[in-house]
């Protein structure tokens, strides 16, 4: 089963709002030297997987990813959140490369702004839903 | 700062008898919504318990309840509270006084750490998943829930 991760996360990257503000875009966790503590905050973006709903008889999956975006301030880490949600909200369809195919997309809500536990960093979370094709597109 | 204590088993008796449910202003059809939201909302509680962390030996260390064991839900209907285990609406949630809505989330204040990840820690989300898991099924637990209502009417 394919996994849109890696094609939102290029949507994303590619972004001229949010590379405006930071090319830093991962996967999974933070890149060595992303994180730093206080007064060397630095803008990034991390993406997880939350889960999929794949269709009974489609090949069409739903999955949910969560954007965690930081900023050096709170209103940095809004403004960042906001430029990844123009970046993926209401795209589609489009095809990867590589073969992933994406139905749409949507910025499907969020929390306010947090600070994170280990470093105080404030962050805000996006949900981004994206339907997408289960197998590569040729 | 002091950790907050496990309340007891008569403490939450007490605070679950304190609950007030306005049911009493519902029609069947709106009832019986309720009740198969709830029993939705249940199950998503239950799946996600069973698939978060457990660490039974940090939180008692901490003297907080488990992760885990902090589910919970409630049903609201036409902005009345209809069915749940919570004292309280959780102060995000916006209830429409026109639809009947269910709340389900885990009141642990590391839960959506845990769900959504920190800069040290990966994503390990158990929500989410349970959620949809069970979201394709909730037609059926609420036209069943509705059915039984009007069947009982007759």
């Amino acid at each position: 089963m394919v996994d849109p991760l890696g094609y939102i996360l290029t949507i994303i990257r590619a972004d001229a709002g949010v590379a405006a503000i930071t090319t830093r875009v991962r996967g999974g966790e933070p890149a060595k030297g992303d994180a730093l503590g206080p007064g060397l905050y630095q803008p990034f973006v991390v993406l997880a997987r939350l889960g999929h709903q794949r269709q009974k008889r489609l090949p069409v999956q739903e999955v949910r990813i969560a954007a965690r975006c930081y900023g050096v301030t709170f209103q940095g880490a809004s403004a960042l959140a906001g430029a990844v949600s123009d970046a993926v909200h209401a795209i589609g369809p489009q095809t990867s490369a590589g073969g992933v195919g994406i139905w749409t997309a949507f910025d499907d809500g969020g929390e306010g702004t947090l600070k994170d536990p280990d470093t105080d960093q404030p962050y805000e979370v996006i949900i981004i839903a994206v339907n997408a094709a289960d197998r590569p597109i040729a | 700062m002091p950790s907050p204590q496990v309340p007891s088993a008569r403490v939450l008796a007490n605070r679950q008898a304190r609950i007030q449910l306005h049911r009493d202003s519902l029609t069947e059809l709106q009832l019986g919504m309720a009740d198969g939201l709830a029993n939705l909302g249940l199950n998503i509680v239950l799946r996600a318990s069973a698939q978060a962390p457990r660490d039974p030996e940090s939180a008692a260390r901490r003297g907080v309840p488990m992760l885990a064991n902090t589910g919970g839900f409630q049903v609201w209907a036409l902005g009345k509270r209809a069915a749940g285990v919570w004292e309280k609406r959780p102060r995000a949630a916006r209830v429409p006084k026109d639809q009947v809505v269910l709340l389900v989330g885990f009141g642990s204040p590391i839960a959506h750490l845990v769900e959504l990840g920190t800069v040290k820690m990966a994503a390990r989300p158990f929500l989410t998943p349970a959620l949809l898991a069970l979201i394709p099924n909730a037609g059926e637990y609420v036209t069943g829930a509705m059915s039984r209502r009007a069947a009982r009417r007759k």
